[in-house]
């Protein structure tokens, strides 16, 4: 299987006014084509911005300072997103790789209709095509209404104007008609093909009357009914590789579970591999097949599911499994607490808190190694240092 | 369609908010005894009290309160509000009338300066944070907001007026004030720029301009920094919001992110600031008009009040009044326009 993103040594730093928060220090991972990979960890350990670092925006005062990511595009060709100018990240962005976040709410404007927000995906990546259908119905319109002429006259401005955005002529023309109020109305045979496809991809996503969904406003849905909106926004253009930051944590827990599986049903449909971000084991259990565990803004283990599950390695992980609640069995908590990033621990991360700690812990910083066939994991405990 | 219905509930709101302005201001007209109101009607100082008595059986002056109001509240919707006694005895819905205009032409060119600059100033402050653009724009636009309205006007006149001779104070040359005032000149608006036009005579109209061009510099300089600020603070609190990423990670322009998703949401204090700041100008011009030679309603205003000319105040008042809930109305209809939450209620 093919890697269709693989993160090296990504290190995101924020500069604050209490100090310089080491957020992803040298964080490794791949994602193969077609899985879906789970990227666990306690709040605050930087799952968010390694979902982010893919898409080159972590937010403000954060910087990505080192690292590279290479992505495999549709066309098959190798792309460090890093080293990418903002007009060909916005290329990508959205369609081929797209993202739906925690609170779906939130990742709505309020201020616009659904209808809007989703074709606004289209308007973006899929231009000349819906140029193409434009063009097509004018000159279908143009053979019906003969005679009448004011009606001609105005079909034929607004074939010429299509045809001039086809071929990329007078850019800066385009620009200042967008902004005449009367003239700017050609544009609304544009959205008014892309609202088409808008409706039929929301109707895809099993939203009832999606006609009317469409012009509805944000607040007008239910949390469910929102996140759906979003996932349709995420999948407009089928992408390779979607990043769900918490899907589902929002919602109620039986849309939770019509959530992921309508997650699962589109990867299926759409053939898209997923990074899907969580704190919750059981999710992961469900939904991935392969987990990558996070602490402290490294990444501790890579395994298989059902490995991770029966054999996990790393301290951190047999903690976390081990804090996972059963009944009949003694609830156990991981001693100590998250470490300060601005002074985080030396050597490994998680020493101060690791019951197996020994010396070299706290000097050296353990790499991430491949202990068995496709089980990593970064700790001293296998990787032959001497002790 | 919700928009439709919520501008008629807004509108029909309208009416008791009005309601309420004049009984404020007929409450406040019951501090004065009877004769006190009457001598209001009456051109002068009357000669024989009995005229004064006159007045006040005539207009109801000693009646119950409401039915005093009802007679008042007639008057005043037929536009009898008194004698302006510091105009010169003519009626104060005249003088009113004749003040109105000027402020409203001086207000008309300069909101639209005020809150474009400050809405396109606050946009590349807060897109621009703490880089050399955004802090020049804050520190000239606090600069402006703390000069003495007088001052700055003074400094412009002694510069334009005085060193360069551009034009002249007041609200016209004299040769055009001579045409405008003229018999064959219809005042169709007293709206200078616009009669202008209306008359045929496009020099009027350019020459009222070149007038109007230094006194609106000057509110502009003195206003801007309001809308700046206001617009830099809500806009960096919506560009640091979830849609904001989830736009960009969509594969959005900046542009479109900005203009597009962040701007909208941003104007709504925005929107409540230029409603209060537009009825505020409308209102309260009188040092820019003092020194501008610019006689509009504020300059009428503060030389009512500083010869106790009580009708010239008291129509001042509800002219007020009238001001801001209009604005206020027009403020909200703009809210539920941005908004849709707002629409229902």
């Amino acid at each position: 299987m093919s890697q269709i993103v693989r993160l090296k040594d990504i290190v995101v730093r924020f500069y604050t006014y209490e100090g310089v928060v080491k957020a992803l220090e040298k964080v490794n991972l791949f994602v193969k084509k077609g899985e879906t990979l789970g990227l666990v960890g306690e709040t605050g350990c930087g799952k968010t911005m390694t979902g982010l670092s893919i898409f080159n925006l972590i937010p403000s005062p954060g910087r990505i300072e080192g690292g590279e990511v290479l992505f495999r595009t549709k066309e098959g060709r190798i792309k460090n997103l890093l080293s990418l100018d903002e007009a060909g990240l916005q290329r990508i962005r959205g369609a081929e790789i797209s993202m739906i976040f925690q609170e779906p709410s939130a990742s709505l404007n309020p201020v616009y209709t659904i209808g809007d927000q989703v074709s606004e995906v289209f308007l973006t990546h899929r231009e000349k095509a819906l140029l193409k259908n434009t063009i097509k119905k004018i000159d279908e319109e143009l053979q019906e209404s003969k005679g009448e002429l004011l009606k001609r006259f105005i079909l034929r401005f607004e074939k010429n104007i299509y045809e001039r955005i086809m071929r990329n002529k007078d850019p800066l023309l385009i620009r200042i008609l967008n902004k005449i109020p009367l003239i700017r109305r050609y544009r609304r045979r544009l959205e008014a093909e892309a609202k088409k496809q808008a409706i039929s991809l929301l109707r895809d996503l099993g939203i009832p009357d999606p006609e009317r969904v469409a012009d509805m406003y944000p607040y007008e849905l239910s949390g469910g009914m929102q996140q759906r909106a979003v996932i349709a926004m995420a999948l407009a253009c089928n992408p390779v590789l979607l990043v769900a930051d918490e899907p589902t944590t929002s919602l109620d827990v039986t849309i939770q579970a019509r959530i992921l599986e309508l997650i699962r049903e589109l990867k299926r449909r759409f053939d898209t591999t997923v990074l899907f971000i969580t704190h919750d084991l059981g999710v992961i259990a469900e939904m991935c097949d392969r987990v990558a565990v996070m602490y402290a803004g490294n990444v501790v283990e890579i395994a298989d599911v059902k490995e991770i599950f029966r054999n996990p390695l790393h301290p951190y992980t047999k903690a976390l499994m081990e804090s996972i609640p059963q009944p009949g069995k003694e609830y156990k908590t991981i001693r100590g607490v998250v470490p300060n990033l601005i002074n985080p621990p030396s050597g490994c991360r998680f020493h101060p808190r690791c019951p197996q700690a020994v010396e070299i812990c706290a000097e050296k910083r353990p790499e991430l190694l491949e202990i068995r066939k496709d089980h990593f994991v970064a700790c001293h405990l296998y990787d032959g240092e001497e002790r | 369609m919700g928009m439709k219905a919520y501008i008629v509930r807004r509108v029909l709101l309208f009416i008791p908010t009005l309601l309420g302005v004049t009984l404020l201001i007929f409450a406040i007209l019951q501090f004065f005894t009877p004769e006190e109101r009457a001598s209001a009607y009456i051109r002068g100082t009357p000669k024989n009290p009995d005229v004064i008595y006159r007045v006040i059986e005539k207009y109801h002056l000693d009646a119950p309160l409401h039915i005093q109001y009802y007679f008042w509240i007639t008057r005043v919707l037929s536009g009898d509000l008194g004698i302006a006694k510091s105009a010169g005895n003519i009626p104060v819905s005249v003088a009113l009338l004749k003040g109105i205009p000027a402020t409203f032409e001086l207000v008309i060119f300069s909101i639209p300066s005020i809150i474009f600059l400050g809405i396109y100033l606050g946009i590349k402050s807060a897109v621009n944070r703490d880089k050399a653009s955004d802090h020049i724009i804050r520190i000239f636009s606090i600069i402006g907001w703390s000069l003495p309205t007088f001052w700055s006007a003074l400094i412009l006149i002694s510069i334009f007026y005085g060193g360069l001779g551009w034009v002249s104070a007041g609200r016209l040359s004299n040769e055009a004030y001579g045409v405008v005032t003229s018999p064959n000149f219809i005042r169709y608006t007293r709206i200078n720029t616009i009669d202008g036009i209306l008359n045929g005579q496009l020099w009027i109209t350019i020459d009222a301009l070149k007038h109007i061009v230094l006194p609106v510099i000057n509110l502009t300089i003195i206003s801007v920094a309001l809308i700046v600020r206001v617009m830099r603070s809500s806009m960096l609190e919506e560009l640091s919001k979830g849609y904001i990423l989830t736009a960009k990670a969509k594969g959005l322009s900046n542009d479109v992110v900005i203009n597009k998703h962040a701007k909208r949401n941003a104007l709504i204090p925005v929107v409540t600031i230029s409603g209060v700041l537009t009825a505020g100008l409308l209102t309260g011009v009188v040092i820019t008009e003092t020194v501008f030679n610019y006689k509009g309603i504020g300059y009428f205003a503060a030389h009512a009040a500083l010869q106790m000319d009580i009708p010239s105040v008291l129509g001042f008042a509800l002219f007020v009044g009238l001001v801001y809930s209009v604005a206020n109305l027009i403020v909200d209809i703009t809210y539920a326009y941005i908004d849709p939450r707002i629409r229902v209620e």
